[in-house]
């Protein structure tokens, strides 16, 4: 049996634990608020770009498979295929980036893309896919926030080239939403070929294009498919640090927990300590 | 019907501006273009340059690095790359930045190879153009 030593070593551990996960909660408390503000921030400039690009989809219609923007929207319906996976940099969020990577993986199996390449952004998912036959490229570790953007335009542009010169089939993109603090939900989606968004109200009216639409257009979805991967990023940032946020707040409780049932137990065999004290001096005065 | 223009400037990081204004000069690609309410839908690129607009009889003047300016009834939206408006742009800066990029352009060719230097002209070709466009705005009021 363990002596009051030891349980008391016990005891103060895991105390040492908990003020680690409580402080660990605290931080990603403070900055899940940050990336929920550049979340906030990033949305208008989202839905702008997204309200102009649906209210002229009407005009990506009709089969211009082989100039300017219509190579955006091609699909060979092959298998080479390009991946944007965006993950964290630290762990200790639960299973936000294992079940992000195993949904990616899944998914690739389930279209029989053997052997997908892959950027990485963040280590965790770099973890994952280098025991996999897929083909990491790059992976992007530490990147600051002021530099989030450009890394995004290099990505993208990138795997655009390569999209458009029919060396890749298809760019996915894979990241965390992040719907509410307890709930981040995996989500695979399709870049390139751009499926684009729904048209609200298609307005009739002629409109003037400075300089020429194909102009306009070829770089408008472009710099819309740049936009979605940022957005996305930034999701999938203030995700983490939501994920790591209740997971902590569950490790601070069981520690907690734990160091209950510690000291209840430290009490018990300090007191069955002293009894078979008292009874062995009461029966030595008794033998007297 | 409204005499006014609904102007919004957006950023990938930000709103910079949501206004009521009278008028708007955009820095199309292919040159100004003054917006007044009830023009007709546009659809332009702009190139870096000042964007002014009047607002109660007041001319303010913001920077436009790049974006695109959507015209649709009364509402102008203008998604850039990156705006400043004159309040936020460090006027000594952009004086540097801009000496810096001209030293840089006049300076003999630091490669060999033609492209290279192309590019490196280019970037401060572009480099020169958002400073000057930055003291512009600084001192627009």
């Amino acid at each position: 049996m363990a002596s009051l030593k030891d349980i008391r070593k016990r005891i103060d551990s895991v105390k040492r634990t908990q003020k680690t996960t409580s402080a660990m909660k605290m931080v990603s408390a403070a900055k899940l608020r940050r990336s929920e503000d550049y979340i906030r921030e990033a949305t208008p400039y989202a839905v702008k770009l997204k309200s102009v690009v649906s209210s002229l989809s009407t005009r990506f219609e009709g089969d211009e498979q082989d100039t300017g923007f219509g190579r955006l929207f091609r699909n060979t319906g092959g298998k080479r295929t390009g991946v944007i996976l965006i993950t964290s940099d630290r762990g200790l969020c639960g299973g936000f980036n294992i079940n992000l990577s195993k949904t990616l993986a899944r998914q690739l199996a389930d279209e029989e893309v053997e052997t997908a390449e892959l950027i990485i952004i963040g280590r965790k998912g770099n973890d994952f896919f280098k025991r996999t036959d897929h083909t990491v490229l790059a992976n992007h570790t530490d990147t600051n926030p002021g530099e989030q953007l450009a890394l995004v335009r290099d990505i993208v542009s990138e795997f655009t080239r390569r999209f458009e010169d029919g060396e890749l089939d298809q760019v996915i993109l894979a990241y965390n939403h992040f719907i509410s603090v307890i709930a981040q939900e995996p989500v695979v989606e399709q870049l390139l070929p751009i499926k684009p968004p729904e048209a609200e109200s298609a307005d009739e009216r002629e409109i003037i294009f400075e300089p020429s639409p194909e102009d306009i257009l070829e770089t408008l979805l472009k710099k819309y498919v740049q936009n979605q991967v940022y957005v996305s990023w930034l999701d999938t940032v203030a995700g983490e640090h939501a994920a790591r946020m209740t997971s902590m707040d569950a490790a601070t409780k069981n520690a907690g927990e734990i160091i209950d049932k510690l000291q209840l137990h430290y009490n018990r065999t300090r007191q069955a300590a002293i009894t078979s004290e008292l009874i062995e001096i009461i029966s030595g005065a008794e033998s007297l | 019907m409204s005499d006014q223009l609904k102007l919004e400037v957006v950023t990938p990081h930000r709103t910079v501006l949501m206004e009521d204004v009278d008028s708007v000069t955009l820095p199309g690609i292919e040159g100004e273009l003054g917006i007044l309410p009830e023009h007709v839908p546009l659809l332009t690129t702009l190139d870096t340059g000042i964007m002014s607009y009047r607002s109660n009889g007041k001319k303010l003047a913001i920077a436009v690095h790049w974006g695109y300016a959507q015209v649709e009834g009364n509402s102008v939206r203008v998604l850039a790359e990156l705006a400043e408006t004159a309040d936020e742009i460090d006027l000594q800066r952009a004086q540097e930045a801009e000496s810096k990029a001209k030293n840089v352009l006049d300076s003999t060719a630091s490669s060999t190879n033609w492209e290279e230097e192309q590019s490196r002209q280019n970037k401060y070709e572009s480099k020169l153009k958002r400073a000057f466009v930055r003291q512009k705005v600084a001192q627009f009021n």
